[in-house]
């Protein structure tokens, strides 16, 4: 009986993955525990184990599928049967099938098989701007086949032209471009000769960039590729707006500037401004729990919580990437234990040794470009969060107080928020209230 | 050369066949002493007389028959609908009389008649003045229809049709009557326009625009627009919507591999729709793209000018389906 491949569970928020490529192929063999799928998520890419050894039978998730948890990825046969069995895929059977496949239902099998290579052509309206088949493939137009096939193109030959239609698609005057170039050139390239990777369902192939002079081509993969993916999600979901507010931080540079030494020593953790910000921050979010939801559907998620994401750069330029640590539960921890868990999360994030966990289920985001001098700015919110808030430099500044001139140390504090959930009004006080905390200095109440 | 009107090569063409065959008459309202509502048969009855032009009672059923009885004893009657409209008062007898005539006889009797008249939107007639209902006749058996969109292809498809021995409709869109014009040959040239045969009135690579009637102005005016973009349309003017010049049709298709088909008339159902069919019939090889239609809205046609440009099919509707099919 062959052994489903399922769609873990990776995570508390994490409902769903992204295959980014199939390790084995279909008829390989795999031995238990061995890497067979990797898998990227919201946070992370992982590699999926193989739950049992033998064959893999058939692939029910082709990669770039979008898959949910529970979902079956894929069937594995034990080894006699495979051999057993026909060479030639077999259907996935469908519920009423009399003889059941065990692995069939993690839902019953009520769900739609994964379509593995439904073709459905022209199913693609240009209004939708689809060009894609419910595979993910590229979608190859009648016209386009009946060249390739004239003039010996393979599929795989034909995804590496590069396409101008939709999505990237190969249009007629793409492949007739191609074949004029490629009569043109001397002698006519051995197209598909050296065997290509095997790719499980061939992947849109990135087109062949050729660097010019003073140029280099960087894949765009890993860390950037999903912060890339998540930013796009971001900015084309949540109705982005920023609000500014001036803060005098007289009191919070005072109080730091005099204790940083004892606290050093005390607690044996530096002391940045950093606690302080996830604390007023954290209290405000308690007295304004929609800047703490998410939208869902039809549906706001409010928390009473607050699970505190905090930006970490990494690398000395910051060209490492970025990734964002959780302290979770902020709302029931104290300033000292805040500042002793952010020293040790940003630590670990910095020499990558930090779990998926830890960077999973912020409720809300802190960042601060005020780290590098940054004046003001437009953060992006972290979807599906709601806002995000921005501490930037503190700069002495000239500030008018009851009528007289004074100098002072202001900070501007940036919030991020999706309009859709958050009015203007409501922004201005929840920054009103963090403004409040820092200026007041509430923090040892 | 003779520079004139769409509407003067309508009317010189019908004097023409009249002056040329004596069997030759028209019948209609209005049309004898005051020379039609909008003034095609003017003239008409000084010279010819009211044997031959004849004043009749406000019955399209009648009209049509009366053409239809005396083609069948050897005459070849023109009947003129007011606006074109109001054929279906005489539906029956183009459908199940005219239509299926010849055929009934055994193939010895032929019904050689036009029933014309004026057609389209565009000028604020409303519901009864406004419609494109030729696909109704498009679906029918034994019964050809035509639609020019210049005065040259007006005047030899007039010719034409009232010298074919089958009943054919013939749409005269009254947005091109005075707005259009061209030259036409002279009358001793016996110039004509053989039915069934589409013209490219536009030759271009990267999308066919299939189009007949006034869309054919719009989609040529589409294709002047989009030369700028590096866009290029191909525009088949249809002519003769049925039979239909499949020929010319597919030829473009094949070499653009891209098709947009424009109609006024209601999209469902329409002209259009069958064009579409035919090239996936034929041709789906050669496509690049999904064949696309731009046609009025399901509905009628409404009287306030803001409504009635919301329904009906305009130049930027075929500019903007055409960018999306260039770029699909």
């Amino acid at each position: 009986m062959a052994v489903a491949v399922i769609m873990p569970e990776l995570g508390e928020s994490i409902v769903e993955g992204t295959i980014v490529r199939w390790l084995k192929q279909e008829g390989d063999s795999v031995q238990e525990d061995e890497p067979i799928v990797e898998i990227m998520t919201d946070k992370v890419n992982t590699e999926l184990p193989a739950p049992a050894s033998g064959v893999l039978q058939r692939i029910l998730a082709p990669a770039n599928a979008t898959v949910t948890v529970g979902q079956e990825l894929a069937l594995i046969a034990s080894a006699s049967e495979a051999a057993a069995t026909p060479a030639e895929p077999a259907a996935p059977a469908p519920v009423s099938a009399p003889p059941p496949v065990e692995a069939v239902g993690f839902y019953g099998g009520a769900e739609e098989p994964a379509p593995v290579a439904t073709p459905a052509p022209a199913a693609a309206a240009p209004s939708d701007g689809q060009s894609r088949t419910a595979t993910g493939q590229p979608f190859i137009s009648p016209v386009v086949s009946k060249i390739a096939r004239e003039h010996g193109i393979s599929h795989e030959e034909l995804l590496t032209i590069p396409g101008t239609g939709t999505g990237g698609r190969v249009t007629r005057k793409d492949i007739e471009a191609y074949l004029a170039q490629r009569k043109a050139e001397p002698a006519p390239k051995p197209a598909p000769a050296p065997a290509p990777p095997p790719v499980a369902a061939p992947t849109p192939a990135p087109q062949p960039v050729a660097p010019r002079e003073g140029e280099e081509i960087i894949p765009l993969v890993g860390m950037r590729k999903v912060i890339a993916e998540h930013l796009t999600k971001s900015y084309q979901t949540a109705v982005h707006v920023t609000t500014v507010i001036q803060v005098d931080v007289s009191k919070l540079v005072e109080f730091r500037e005099r204790n940083k030494e004892s606290f050093q020593q005390q607690y044996g953790v530096r002391l940045t401004y950093t606690p302080f910000f996830v604390k007023a921050c954290t209290d405000a979010l308690l007295e304004f729990p929609m800047m703490n939801a998410t939208l869902q559907d039809d549906q706001i998620i409010v928390r009473h919580y607050v699970h505190m994401g905090v930006a970490v750069a990494l690398g000395e330029k910051g060209e490492e990437g970025l990734i964002v640590p959780v302290i979770r539960d902020a709302h029931k921890k104290s300033l000292v234990d805040i500042a002793r868990e952010l020293e040790d999360i940003a630590k670990r994030a910095r020499s990558k040794s930090i779990s998926v966990a830890e960077v999973q289920g912020a409720t809300f985001t802190l960042t601060n470009p005020g780290s590098y001098g940054a004046l003001i700015g437009t953060p992006i919110i972290n979807h599906p969060q709601t806002a995000i808030l921005g501490t930037y430099a503190i700069v002495k500044q000239p500030i008018v107080i009851d009528d007289m001139i004074a100098i002072r140390p202001m900070m501007n504090l940036c919030l991020s928020y999706d309009h859709r959930l958050i009015d203007g009004m409501y922004a201005g006080r929840f920054l009103q209230r963090i403004k409040r905390a820092i200026e007041s200095f509430e923090f040892f109440k | 050369m003779r520079e004139v009107t769409f509407l003067e090569a309508i009317r010189l063409a019908m004097w023409e066949e009249m002056e040329r065959d004596p069997n030759v008459f028209i019948i209609g309202e209005d049309i004898g002493r005051m020379g039609g509502a909008f003034g095609v048969t003017s003239g008409f009855f000084e010279h010819f007389g009211e044997d031959r032009v004849i004043d009749a009672p406000i019955s399209e059923t009648a009209i049509i028959a009366v053409t239809v009885g005396a083609a069948a004893a050897g005459k070849r009657g023109i009947a003129e609908m007011q606006f074109i409209d109001f054929i279906s008062y005489g539906f029956d007898q183009v459908v199940n009389v005219a239509g299926t005539w010849l055929y009934r006889s055994g193939g010895k009797t032929p019904i050689p008649i036009v029933v014309r008249g004026p057609s389209g939107g565009y000028v604020g007639g409303s519901l009864y003045h406004s419609q494109q209902f030729e696909a109704w006749f498009f679906h029918t058996p034994g019964v050809k229809v035509v639609q020019p969109a210049f005065p040259d292809d007006a005047y030899g498809l007039m010719k034409a049709s009232i010298r074919d021995n089958n009943p054919v409709v013939f749409y005269e869109h009254k947005y091109l009557y005075r707005r259009i014009k061209g030259s036409i040959p002279e009358a001793s040239e016996d110039y004509i326009v053989r039915l069934g045969e589409a013209r490219i009135r536009r030759y271009g690579n990267d999308i066919t625009v299939v189009a007949y009637g006034a869309m054919v102005h719009f989609a040529l005016e589409a294709a002047q627009r989009l030369e700028k973009e590096g866009i290029s349309l191909e525009v088949i003017d249809l002519r003769t919507i049925k039979p239909l010049d499949m020929e010319t049709i597919l030829e473009s298709a094949r070499k653009t591999s891209k098709v947009l088909i424009v109609y006024e008339a209601p999209k469902t159902g329409g002209v259009g729709a069958e064009i579409s069919a035919r090239i996936t019939e034929q041709a789906f090889e050669w496509l690049d793209a999904p064949i696309m239609r731009v046609a009025a809205k399901d509905a009628f046609v409404p009287f306030a000018e803001p409504l009635e440009k919301f329904v009906l099919p305009s130049v930027d509707d075929i500019v903007f389906a055409a960018r999306e099919l260039a770029a699909y």
